[in-house]
């Protein structure tokens, strides 16, 4: 009878179920204890009380959601065959650079250097600052978007290779590229 | 901002910002925590337990489109967490009779007496809870002192709701036979 007074009390019973289980419940004295200690017992549940957090729950809920996102997000950090292809075409890039600058007319360059008063050592060494300032900026760069130390080594290994083939104009191509920098 | 819905707070986490999740956390702190007390019958473990929920909650937040209410995805995290803690190690009970260290904190009652009773009233209810199967003691736990209705517990355990009526039905009877000793008392 107890699942019955339970479905009565969820209100789960059609109409005409439920008028028969009142007129039942007000003839019978078992079946009407049963329903009011039933109620009793739900009443003695419902005065469980909530219980308080401690009161730094929230703070520290908050310090361990921060230090796990400060461990999910070290830097989307990029796949090793990207990081080779972006060192290499930065290495591209620079190698096209210094070509460029070694193939300006140096007619140019004699006048800038005499407009610009220094002498042609001078220049040369100004201009071996800047390329290795440039060279330096192209590794941040590189290290930035990718793997650091092989983006650096391709860097350096083309430069290297340009450098050799370009042989003894090197020094007057340092002079130009720095001019142009400036 | 006064009582921002849930679902701004949500999204406003989800873009990065902590303070509208500590809002989320302070909202709903007090049932968590109350729902693993209660499951669990150890304030230290229902600490430990809330705070994993919320984590949880937070690391899902990614994936999470609301669809149906955010409270009944959270108490849907807080059960399976609950469910996890309850495997390892079973809901604590103190012996029947036992009078001793009663629930730690009770609100209300200035006259001692009284409120000792109150207290030692509070732990016999939670230790015949105690006494059901975890998945009764989840259904009484979120109808009768969570306030969900069979539909929301349904959901919240992904059960049909005929199951959960009838551990629910199973659970009431239990605990009118656990708890008579109090109603005798409560009507003497
Ligand atoms: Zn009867």
């Amino acid at each position: 009878m107890l699942d019955g007074v339970q479905r009565y009390e969820d209100g789960d019973l059609p109409q005409e179920r439920r008028v028969e289980i009142e007129r039942h419940l007000s003839e019978c004295e078992n079946c009407s204890v049963e329903l009011a200690q039933l109620r009793s017992t739900v009443a003695l549940i419902e005065s469980l009380h909530e219980v308080d957090t401690p009161p730094e729950f929230t703070a520290n809920v908050l310090e361990a959601v921060r230090s796990e996102r400060s461990i999910e997000q070290p830097a989307p950090s990029v796949p090793w065959p990207v990081g080779a292809i972006l060192g290499i075409a930065g290495a591209v890039l620079s190698a096209v650079i210094v070509t460029l600058a070694l193939s300006i007319d140096l007619s140019a360059v004699a006048e800038w250097t005499t407009v610009l008063k220094p002498s042609a050592v001078a220049a040369t060494h100004l201009g071996r600052l800047l390329l290795e300032a440039l060279l330096v900026g192209l590794g941040a760069l590189v290290q930035a978007m990718g793997k650091p130390a092989l983006g650096l080594l391709a860097v350096d290994i083309v430069l290297l290779a340009v450098l050799l083939t370009t042989g003894r104009h090197l020094l007057k191509g340092r002079a130009v590229f720095g001019m142009v920098a400036v | 901002m006064p009582c921002e819905p849930d679902d701004v707070l949500i999204q406003r986490t989800q873009v990065g910002d902590l303070t509208a999740f500590g809002t989320i956390v302070d909202r709903y702190r007090t049932r968590i925590y109350s729902l693993a007390y209660r499951m669990l019958g150890d304030r230290d473990r229902a600490d430990d337990v809330a705070q994993e929920v919320f984590i949880r909650v937070y690391k899902a937040l990614g994936t999470y489109r609301m669809c149906g209410t955010f409270s009944t995805w959270l108490f849907a995290i807080a059960v399976n967490v609950c469910t996890d803690a309850l495997r390892q190690k079973p809901v604590a009970t103190t012996p029947i009779d036992s009078s001793e260290g009663g629930p730690a904190h009770e609100s209300g009652g200035t006259d001692p007496h009284s409120a000792y009773q109150r207290s030692e009233m509070q732990e016999r209810i939670q230790n015949a809870m105690g006494r059901l199967p975890d998945q009764q003691r989840l259904i009484i736990a979120l109808i009768h002192l969570q306030g969900h209705s069979y539909e929301e517990v349904a959901q919240i355990m992904r059960q049909p709701i005929g199951t959960v009526k009838s551990h629910a039905h199973r659970a009431r009877a239990r605990l009118k036979t656990l708890l008579a000793p109090c109603m005798e008392e409560d009507t003497r």
